[in-house]
């Protein structure tokens, strides 16, 4: 009689017990690198912007879709050039999970719901570039955990902008890189 | 015959681990080994060190608190050719429940071993800091020489992680006991 007062509740842990580890034993971290499409050429009164789809572009994103448990972290490879001749470039990139709409400028940049600062803190003198590697890209990053949850969502809008009244960049690749691109790490289960 | 000395080998440790599972007292020990992440894209092979006291409650039981360090070995990714990143450290501090006596030994001995651990992960590269409570769970042999158990074991260790997930590793280690208060 004592036995079984004991094994029920003693099997019951051990049911919930192996649940739980189930879920995390099959749960995974996985880091993706996912290259732009195009450059992003934008200027004051026409910021370019990139659509990035991730289920689209990733076969390994796309094959966890269903069961993504959480963005961890998200870094930043490209290359910024300020084509102004006369002014330096405090540059930008935005992220937003909508689209800003067609031919925006930077204030409608700054302004749309849900876009996010991600990157700033680099000043381009005239015709000067900076090249970001994921690595460093980590000096520039701002408001991570709010960019986190857009791409947790698989398809956002990437911009980049200059915080002056008149600008002119180039968001293109490093090296032999044809165009920027994102590490995405994520958990999966 | 394969059957037969497969029942032998079972009795001797059986007898081996009987003719110990009184012995009580306590122990100190230190540890070093490799730590392996299991399906860790953001991690390589690592090194684990750390201490533990085996502490004999009688019988077959015993209790081992235990304080490691290990980290996970800077990665790389082939489409990022020539950056290197760091992986995370993490110090842990946790409680194994030893099943098989954590007493003194005399021969050798297996045991089985669970237990919980507070785990701290500390990485660079993001920038990045934080606690959870994991467990573990993993089995060992240990050879007695004296007052000296020497040990290796193999543990594996669950690490919840915020949002989710969780990192996972084996850990394959072999380290030093010294025992006090045998009787």
């Amino acid at each position: 009689m004592r036995m079984t007062t004991i094994r029920r509740p003693l099997t019951a842990l051990v049911a919930v017990a192996a649940l739980l580890v189930a879920g995390c034993i099959l749960s995974g971290q996985f880091v993706i690198v996912i290259p732009f499409a195009d450059d992003i050429e934008a200027t004051d009164s026409n910021v370019g912007s990139l659509e990035i789809n991730l289920a689209n572009v990733s076969k390994t994103w796309e094959e966890h879709a269903d069961d993504i448990q959480n963005i961890v972290d998200l870094k930043f490879e490209c290359k910024v050039t300020n084509n102004h001749g006369d002014s330096t470039a405090a540059g930008e990139v935005w992220i937003s999970p909508t689209s800003v709409g067609s031919n925006p400028d930077a204030d409608d940049v700054r302004s749309h719901e849900g876009a996010v600062l991600f990157l700033s803190g680099f000043e381009l003198a005239p015709g000067a570039d900076i090249s970001i590697t994921f690595k460093k890209s980590a000096d520039y990053i701002t408001n991570l955990e709010s960019v986190l949850d857009i791409i947790e969502g698989g398809v956002f809008h990437v911009y980049g902008i200059a915080n002056n009244r008149e600008f002119n960049i180039t968001i293109s690749g490093i090296g032999d890189r044809l165009h920027g691109r994102i590490m995405v790490t994520f958990s999966a289960g | 015959m394969k059957r037969q000395m497969t029942w032998v080998a079972a009795a001797v440790l059986l007898a081996a681990w009987a003719s110990t599972a009184g012995a009580t007292g306590w122990g100190i020990g230190g540890f070093g080994g490799i730590s392996i992440p299991i399906v860790q894209d953001d991690a390589e092979q690592g090194t684990i060190y750390g201490a533990q006291l085996r502490l004999s409650v009688g019988g077959l039981l015993g209790i081992e608190p235990n304080v490691m360090y290990f980290r996970n070995g800077d990665w790389e990714l082939d489409a990022v050719p020539g950056e290197v990143y760091d992986g995370s450290k993490f110090y842990a501090i946790g409680v194994n429940v030893i099943l098989g006596s954590a007493g003194p030994p005399t021969g050798f001995r297996m045991f089985g071993l669970a237990g919980g651990k507070y785990y701290n992960e500390d990485n660079d590269y993001r920038d990045f800091s934080s606690s959870k409570l994991g467990w573990n769970a993993g089995v060992g042999l240990e050879i007695g020489l004296g007052t000296v158990g020497v040990e290796a074991r193999a543990e594996g260790n669950i690490m919840p992680l915020d949002g989710g997930g969780s990192r996972k590793w084996v850990h394959l280690r072999a380290g030093l006991n010294y025992y006090f208060g045998i009787r």
